[in-house]
């Protein structure tokens, strides 16, 4: 189902339950991807991933078509996650821990990660990076998605999404520099 | 894990990251009851007709209140003789100052001329200060602190 047949649903009252289900059905695997290689956690990441679907849900009617509803959908759930990490970093803050070092300890102890040397390795290089420019990372380097619709997603200018995307590559190679057993091949 | 490892190609045949079993599958039955009892609902924008009675009768209140204690005091006190009219007569000439009546009066009407002509400019200015509709809900997300979201959800660029 296209995005427009799916805002047809969803823009009717008679439909809407129908529309939701097909979008739901439509982003849910895609977006619950983007918010996890955020917040690393998959409880985190569920309960993220509710919340945007239900704020998609309740503000529909807001939605004015400027955009297509995916990216729509993916700008929500990046403004979401990333308010989610300001409230676990202020948090952290008050424990006097470091967010990033406590995501690690337990990406270390997740039994849904991977926990071979060399992933934990690439994560933490990772979480290295300023939140945004993880998102512009991981957007462009696992989803592969275009800078023009990255743009559109985190509402900023594509050459500075470049610039990001290319300082983050830059950022993860030092911070991987002294490991023999990793070699870099990014794409740009 | 074989002497060189290239993180590009290894990341994408491999997510390191996993989900529990039919999570994907399940997560729209999880979902889906919860959005159909949740239904957000806005005071403001509901309310509109209450909101703007209320804030009529906040203005009327106001307007009262401002003409009340720019009153001069005692105006509509009724006057009751305590003392017969030739003694009133007679305290007044010799206690009272010579007064001119009717430039104190004239005084007295500038005065309140120009309370009336603040209290008009005033309620224009409450007029120009109301709210419309897309006003109200932007005040609205402004004060439950999600005025990022509104912009989001609004796909309005700063």
């Amino acid at each position: 189902m296209t995005d427009k047949e799916i805002f047809e649903l969803l823009s009717d009252q008679r439909t809407r339950e129908r529309g939701f289900s097909a979008l739901v059905k439509e982003l849910k695997e895609k977006v619950y991807w983007q918010i996890r290689r955020m917040v690393l956690s998959h409880e985190d990441a569920d309960d993220l991933l509710q919340d945007v679907f239900v704020k998609v849900y309740q503000n529909i009617e807001n939605f004015n078509r400027d955009s297509n509803l995916s990216t729509w959908v993916y700008r929500i759930a990046f403004n979401h996650t990333l308010n989610f990490l300001k409230v676990q970093k202020r948090k952290s803050i008050l424990k006097f821990s470091n967010l990033e070092d406590s995501m690690l300890e337990n990406l270390k102890a997740d039994n849904l990660f991977d926990s071979s040397e060399i992933e934990y390795k690439f994560q933490k290089a990772l979480l290295v990076l300023p939140k945004k420019q993880r998102a512009v990372f991981n957007l462009r380097y696992y989803d592969e998605l275009p800078f023009s619709d990255i743009a559109r997603i985190m509402d900023v200018s594509e050459s500075s999404l470049k610039s990001s995307y290319h300082f983050a590559t830059k950022k993860i190679q030092e911070s991987l520099l002294n490991d023999d057993n990793i070699k870099f091949e990014f794409i740009n | 894990m074989s002497k060189y490892q290239t993180i590009n190609k290894m990341e994408k045949k491999n997510n390191p990251f996993k989900v529990p079993e039919n999570y994907f599958e399940d997560f729209e039955n999880r979902i889906s009851p919860f959005v159909s009892k949740t239904k957000k609902r806005y005071f403001f924008t509901e309310n509109k007709e209450v909101l703007r009675y209320a804030a009529m009768l906040v203005l009327l209140f106001a307007i009262g209140g401002i003409i009340y204690l720019t009153l001069p005091e005692g105006k509509n006190v009724p006057q009751t003789n305590i003392a017969s009219n030739s003694l009133i007569d007679t305290i007044k000439q010799n206690l009272i100052p010579n007064v001119d009546v009717e430039k104190e009066v004239s005084l007295l009407d500038t005065e309140i001329n120009t309370k009336t002509q603040q209290n008009k400019t005033q309620e224009r200015k409450l007029d120009e200060l109301k709210l419309n509709d897309e006003e109200i809900k932007y005040l609205e997300y402004y004060l439950q602190g999600d005025i990022h979201d509104y912009l989001t959800y609004n796909e309005i660029d700063l």
